[in-house]
């Protein structure tokens, strides 16, 4: 176990190389499953339901 | 001519959500079998030793961060022509997952760089044109961010995505044109300078990494799409919007 951790001496650039992709991946997902819950929340509590979708832009930043 | 534009995205909407679920659990599985193979399974190789690791997801990333920028140009090329939100809404979609891919393959690549050049970084073709991929990505969201009109920012977008579209030839025409330090292509249809065991584990990364991809922008897509059709009927009658109300 501990051999496979070393990398043959390349520990250092093997595990940073996927421990950053690795990170960089789980922010990304993290911060998808936020904007989502922001935009439903958004949704849920915008009180412009069933009035068209003519000036859905404005009605946005009226909401934010 | 409204019903047509409408109805659009909101049959796509579910669809997008059964795909990204799809896309996404068929990633990890992906993911697993190929960093087992990759980090496990293949031999090591005989001149970088266990440097060479660093292939499995510096190839993918390098491959999706171009990919995903000619389909972001695409999607943008079609907002412009047919001007149709959908389209731009996707591009929209597209641009954070390209930067991230650009991200992971220059920093595996400065560390793949050191053990094998001694060097982390070089003003070399490839790295540099590489670099300025990232700058694009980033040009465009940020461009996005400081034009209030969604429409507005929709043109602007599509017009810097299809101008930038050029460096994409450049990057992966690169280490052909100009005498850089960047190794040329190990893939080659029929002609791969690879181990077999390597090869599969570097096209199970591939497929992991293209899969996720696809997930993640269909996620954020539907996101997108709840926030810029917010007052339309469809939003209203999701399922998601209507609970906890």
């Amino acid at each position: 176990m501990g051999e496979f951790f070393a990398m043959g001496g390349y520990a250092f650039f093997v595990w940073m190389a996927y421990g950053m992709a690795a990170l960089l991946i789980v922010l990304e997902i993290v911060a998808v499953c936020a904007h989502r819950k922001r935009a439903l929340h958004l949704v849920r509590h915008s009180d412009v339901h069933g009035s068209g979708t003519v000036n859905a832009g404005a009605q946005l930043k009226e909401a934010e | 001519m409204s019903g047509f534009k409408y109805a659009a995205p909101a049959q796509f909407y579910p669809l997008a959500g059964k795909m990204a679920l799809w896309f996404g659990v068929s990633a990890a599985v992906l993911a697993v079998i190929g960093l087992v193979i990759g980090l496990y399974i293949a031999p090591i190789d005989v001149t970088q030793k266990d440097s060479y690791r660093i292939i499995f997801i510096h190839v993918p990333a390098a491959w999706m961060s171009m990919f995903l920028y000619v389909v972001m140009a695409f999607w943008g090329a079609i907002a412009l022509g047919m001007n149709t939100r959908l389209s731009a809404m996707m591009a929209q979609s597209i641009a954070p997952t390209g930067a991230l891919m650009t991200a992971i393959a220059l920093w595996t690549g400065a560390l793949w760089g050191k053990p094998t050049w001694g060097t982390y970084w070089a003003w070399d073709a490839r790295m540099t044109s590489e670099l300025i991929l990232l700058f694009l990505y980033l040009g465009i969201i940020a461009l996005r961010n400081a034009i209030d009109d969604p429409r507005r920012a929709d043109k602007a977008c599509s017009v810097l995505a299809l101008v930038g579209v050029v460096n994409v030839p450049i990057i992966y025409m690169s280490v052909n044109w100009w005498n850089t330090l960047h190794q040329g292509a190990t893939i080659k249809a029929g002609n791969s300078s690879i181990d077999d065991i390597m090869l599969a584990g570097l096209l199970f990364m591939v497929f992991a990494f293209w899969f996720y991809s696809v997930a993640v922008t269909l996620v954020r897509l539907r996101t997108i799409m709840l926030e810029r059709e917010v007052g339309a009927a469809w939003v209203a009658r999701l399922p998601e919007v209507k609970e906890e109300r």
